[in-house]
């Protein structure tokens, strides 16, 4: 009896032992073949991609491939969330070629981020520099050119923003970054094509008259070297004065004008400058004219006449207005302003130097520009 | 009797390795992302973008990390490693919340100097030029520098209010820097004519 109870305890204790064993056993196969079958997610091209994309990030690809760099950001994390699903699953179950699919497309998308971004960033510099040279000449023609034009507060204010928005884009280029830098140069244009939108309405009808003005210089200049003789015509626009010799430029000065220059003269005492094709009729000098020295050209001549007949037929002018005269090119210049009641002032240094040359009958020629008002804008 | 021996031990075998498997560090990834969400909030991307981008590097890291435990079996699993990368991505982004304030309270003063040394030019200016000769390029130059002036000093009070109205110091700084420049250039500019006048004046 106790021999049985003793082989009773001995056998269940053992049959434990042994099912205890078994279930540890089988644990242990089924999960080496498992783990040995089971598909494993890409650990090392997570790695590798995160490598990619920080080095991405350092040449600031996110900026300057920007495409390329998002889509990569965007591969990565799809690759994660699909990771994470998966692992989700029960083992036997998992699948994770989608995961892989998706990191190896956001490392090609990244490497490319990568080595597109340089190529990028050296042809944004490229075109920031060649638009700031452009943005520049703009500013140098209103420096040149529009400066002299009587411009409305706001035109003169919207082309001093743009060349400080310019300034403002080179700082930001000089600590290299170019898309401050072009952001600055966007709004600097922007600011000078308002004020050169107001410009161009400004003087649109005034260049109206560009082809009589082309063909009033042309024909001076011809005349000049057919006669081998010397020729004077003003652009009043630039406020330059070309003395010409045997149809060559000879030299160029800078003249003032009346206070409302632009536009032709109209009546006595409008403070203009006439504009046309005359020629010297007197040398003044010896105290003959208030100026050091002038000479006096033939306004008004016929067209001015018909002109001003014209105008006063229509109304446009007073019956008391005089036509006016007594237009003169003279010393007594360099104020630095249009100070003159209508005629063209030069210093006297200068204005000896053109009576030397000019003599009774040369031609003076008075225009607007000797540009077309695309070519000053441009 | 014996059988329910058995699956005592049995289930008691099986809960015990249940209890053993380590949990995945949700509360360190929860404050890791709330540490960078903070430091981006501050602006550590564009002020410290280096420390920032650090702790977003240690941040995918960490998930990549957390991500392969996942995949084990559960009694196979350690996060040890992901967590101690979790913690330091949080170091990371407090670092660069620490170096953004520092960076912003710096800019602010530099503005604020800027503010005040651009005021100082501006009233220079406008008396210089109330003295300036016309010279050859005469009114309209004269004319084209009193715009000048004014247009650096709406860039003053433009940074001014922005100060004022906590506006982003960086864009701030961009501005008023080449209007000082610009200030110091006029300033240079009508000084020198002057001075060249009465230099002549003198002769």
């Amino acid at each position: 009896m106790k021999y049985y109870l003793w082989q009773m305890k001995l056998g269940w204790k053992k049959r434990l032992f042994i099912i205890i064993g078994i279930l540890v056993s089988i644990f242990v196969i089924v999960y080496a073949v498992l783990i040995l079958t089971m598909d494993k997610p890409p650990v090392e091209q997570f790695t590798s991609c995160q490598g990619i994309l920080a080095k991405a990030k350092r040449v600031n690809a996110d900026v300057y491939s920007p495409d390329y760099y998002q889509a990569a950001e965007i591969k990565y994390q799809a690759a994660l969330t699909e990771w994470k699903i998966q692992n989700q699953r029960v083992f036997y179950s998992r699948d994770y070629s989608r995961v892989r699919e998706l990191i190896l497309t956001a490392i090609l998308k990244a490497q490319e981020a990568n080595s597109s971004s340089g190529k990028n960033k050296n042809s944004l510099k490229m075109k920031y520099l060649q638009e700031v040279e452009l943005l520049k000449h703009k500013l140098d023609n209103y420096h040149d050119v529009f400066i002299h034009l009587p411009l409305k507060v706001n035109v003169r204010k919207n082309y001093e923003f743009g060349k400080l928005s310019l300034e403002q884009g080179l700082n930001a280029f000089g600590k290299g970054d170019i898309m401050l830098a072009t952001k600055r140069l966007n709004e600097g244009k922007a600011r000078i094509s308002v004020a050169d939108k107001e410009v161009n309405a400004q003087l649109k009808e005034y260049f109206s008259d560009f082809a009589k003005w082309q063909n009033s210089f042309a024909a001076t200049i011809r005349q000049s070297a057919q006669n081998n003789s010397y020729a004077f015509i003003v652009d009043k626009i630039k406020h330059k004065g070309y003395l010409y010799y045997k149809g060559k430029l000879s030299k160029e000065y800078d003249v003032e004008f009346g206070r409302n220059w632009i536009g032709d003269k109209h009546y006595a005492g409008d403070k203009a400058t006439p504009e046309g094709m005359y020629k010297v009729i007197k040398k003044k000098s010896n105290g003959d004219s208030k100026y050091y020295k002038a000479l006096l050209i033939n306004y008004p001549n016929e067209e001015d006449y018909a002109l001003f007949n014209s105008k006063k037929r229509q109304g446009l002018l007073s019956r008391n207005s005089r036509i006016g005269g007594l237009i003169e090119i003279h010393g007594d210049g360099g104020k630095g302003d249009d100070w003159t009641s209508g005629c063209i002032a030069l210093t006297d240094k200068e204005i000896d130097e053109l009576f030397s040359r000019m003599t009774i009958g040369s031609p003076v020629t008075i225009v607007g520009s000797m540009m077309s008002l695309s070519e000053l804008l441009n | 009797m014996k059988k329910g021996l058995l699956k005592l031990v049995v289930f008691s075998v099986l809960v015990f390795t249940l209890a053993s498997c380590a949990k995945a560090p949700q509360a360190e990834i929860d404050a890791a992302n709330a540490a960078i969400a903070t430091a981006k909030t501050a602006g550590a991307d564009r002020y410290v973008p280096e420390s920032f981008n650090a702790a977003n590097e240690a941040l995918k890291s960490a998930e990549t990390a957390v991500a392969e435990q996942n995949a084990k079996f559960a009694l196979f699993r350690n996060y040890d490693a992901a967590k101690t990368t979790l913690a330091s991505v949080s170091t990371l982004a407090t670092k660069a919340v620490e170096e953004t304030t520092a960076k912003k309270d710096a800019l602010k003063a530099e503005v604020t100097q800027a503010i005040t040394d651009l005021g100082a030019l501006i009233t220079s200016n406008k008396e210089l030029l109330a003295k300036a000769p016309k010279g050859k390029e005469g009114k309209a130059a004269l004319e084209a520098i009193g715009q000048e002036i004014a247009v650096v000093e709406t860039v003053n009070t433009e940074v001014t209010a922005g100060i004022a109205n906590n506006e982003d110091i960086l864009t701030l700084s961009d501005k008023i820097k080449p209007a000082v420049e610009k200030a110091k250039a006029i300033n240079t500019e009508l000084t020198d004519v002057i001075a060249k006048v009465k230099g002549g004046k003198k002769k």
